[in-house]
């Protein structure tokens, strides 16, 4: 049984994401077996059992997950900085939007997981599996700004490169098929000023939640809900 | 295109070429691809003929090459080389689906991408063994730090400034003082050198880390070389690519 009380609604949609990488690896997760599948375990995975690809819906928000990995603090580093950013088109159906904090209290989930413990959205996104979710959409721990969100799509994908032109409306395949069109928007790219100020480190304290408990108290009272089972 | 900005010398250089024919040979295929313009094009008997046996040219090369490699014993034990012979059943068996070689729907495409992704792990793993020789290594790190100060590469080293500017002219030798270490920053480097430039790695080595109770990289390196090793290449691995973290 899920850890929630009410199931997170599964949206279909078409989204434009963002996404940095080190230059000359490839924008999107495509193993082809054990010795090539093992993605660096993230908030939504563990190393070895599955492909995930994490994706924001801003480039300040992918760019912050830079900020954030890496503990960029100075100008000195955020101007050394050589990265790749990538521009995606993603057609899906089946995304639990969690995207909000009042949508994971009205899950009856607790919103502190969202930006908080690796291990108990790691146990959810197993839930979200099962449940045949194809992906979540959910508040960015990295971009402290209030609507700052990130998409998550479980399994491989692999990028169709298009140069020359825009993105093109509907990827090769259809909707939830492997291929994504992506356009490399800068090889030797920095993150922003912007990502940097508003980065939330991995010890800080994220504003933007401490913000919405603030308003939620004054408009609720309510306690918050609940942690999803941790595997063994 | 490899995922290698620039070559590692590799223990055997022959093998390394191979695989990196294979690379191309494969890269090339998925890069240029074009579909037939015109309905009459793709019908057309003559211009579907051509497609196929170019096709088939490309598979029997691509085929050859594939067998060579798994072949040679550098690959013996490897689990890489049975996805790549996988790789190339899952090939093999969709050309023959797609009769008129229009691939229409991007399934050979999608077999000829994961074999890409494995033939790019094998050029990986290639390089890790190489920098495992600290000569390797120091070569590399000299390289990829070209434009910071010889005193500063030479203590992140652990070796004299005479060393590393030998190194710097390609003079390496045997290296006895501090192999492990110089063996460890040349494969942290090389992780890190598609992602900064050689100011941002030096930084990166002095950077306190969260996770790590503010220690930086050469804190830990100091320390202990091995401990150091198992925590510092998977953050270092980890940095390839986004994660939400």
């Amino acid at each position: 049984m899920p850890s929630w009380t009410s199931e997170p609604a599964a949206v279909a949609g078409a989204w434009i994401a963002y996404r940095h990488v080190a230059d000359g690896i490839p924008p999107l997760w495509h193993g082809a077996g054990s010795t090539t599948l093992r993605q660096e375990s993230g908030r939504w995975h563990r190393e070895g059992e599955s492909l995930v690809q994490y994706l924001a819906l801003s480039s300040d928000g992918a760019w912050a997950e830079r900020v954030r990995y890496e503990s960029i603090r100075t100008e000195a580093r955020r101007r050394r900085e050589r990265r790749s950013l990538w521009q995606l088109r993603v057609a899906a159906d089946s995304i639990a939007d969690l995207s909000t904090f009042d949508k994971w209290e009205a899950c009856g989930l607790d919103p502190a997981i969202a930006v908080g413990d690796h291990a108990d959205t790691q146990a959810l996104a197993d839930e979200l599996r099962r449940a045949r979710y194809r992906g979540v959409l959910s508040p960015s721990a990295a971009l402290d700004v209030a609507g700052a969100v990130n998409l998550t799509l479980f399994g491989g994908r692999i990028e169709h490169h298009i140069e020359g032109r825009s993105l093109p409306e509907e990827p090769v395949g259809g909707p939830n098929g492997p291929w994504l069109p992506a356009i490399l928007l800068t090889d030797r790219g920095a993150p922003t000023r912007f990502a940097m100020e508003r980065a939330c480190y991995r010890s800080g304290h994220h504003r933007t939640l401490a913000e919405w408990r603030a308003g939620r108290g004054r408009r609720h009272g309510r306690p918050a809900g609940r942690r999803p089972r941790r595997s063994p | 295109m490899s995922v290698v900005a620039e070559p590692i010398p590799a223990i055997d250089a022959g093998l390394r070429e191979r695989v990196e024919a294979l690379e191309q040979d494969v890269f090339a295929a998925l890069k240029p691809y074009q579909e037939p313009s015109t309905r009459d094009l793709r019908n057309d008997p003559v211009s579907r003929k051509r497609r196929v046996t170019e096709r088939d040219r490309w598979f029997e090369r691509v085929r050859g090459e594939v067998v060579t490699l798994a072949r040679d014993p550098m690959w013996r034990d490897r689990a890489l080389k049975v996805e790549l012979l996988l790789t190339l059943e899952d090939l093999r068996a969709e050309i023959a689906l797609d009769r008129d070689g229009l691939d229409e729907e991007w399934k050979v495409r999608y077999a000829m991408k994961i074999m890409h992704v494995v033939v790019q792990a094998m050029l990986r793993q290639l390089d890790h063994a190489a920098i495992d020789d600290p000569a390797v290594a120091a070569r590399l790190v000299t390289e990829e730090l070209r434009n910071v100060e010889i005193g500063e590469v030479a203590r992140l080293l652990g070796a004299t400034t005479k060393s590393v500017r030998n190194w710097r002219e390609g003079r390496v030798e045997q290296i006895k003082r501090n192999p492990d270490r110089i063996a460890l920053i040349g494969q942290l480097v090389y992780e890190l050198r598609n992602s900064m430039t050689g100011h941002g790695i030096l930084l990166w080595f002095d950077a306190p880390r969260e996770q790590f109770a503010q220690r930086t990289p050469r804190e830990l390196i100091d320390g202990d070389v091995a401990d150091a090793g198992r925590k510092l290449l998977p953050l270092a691995r980890g940095g390839r690519a986004q994660l939400d973290v």
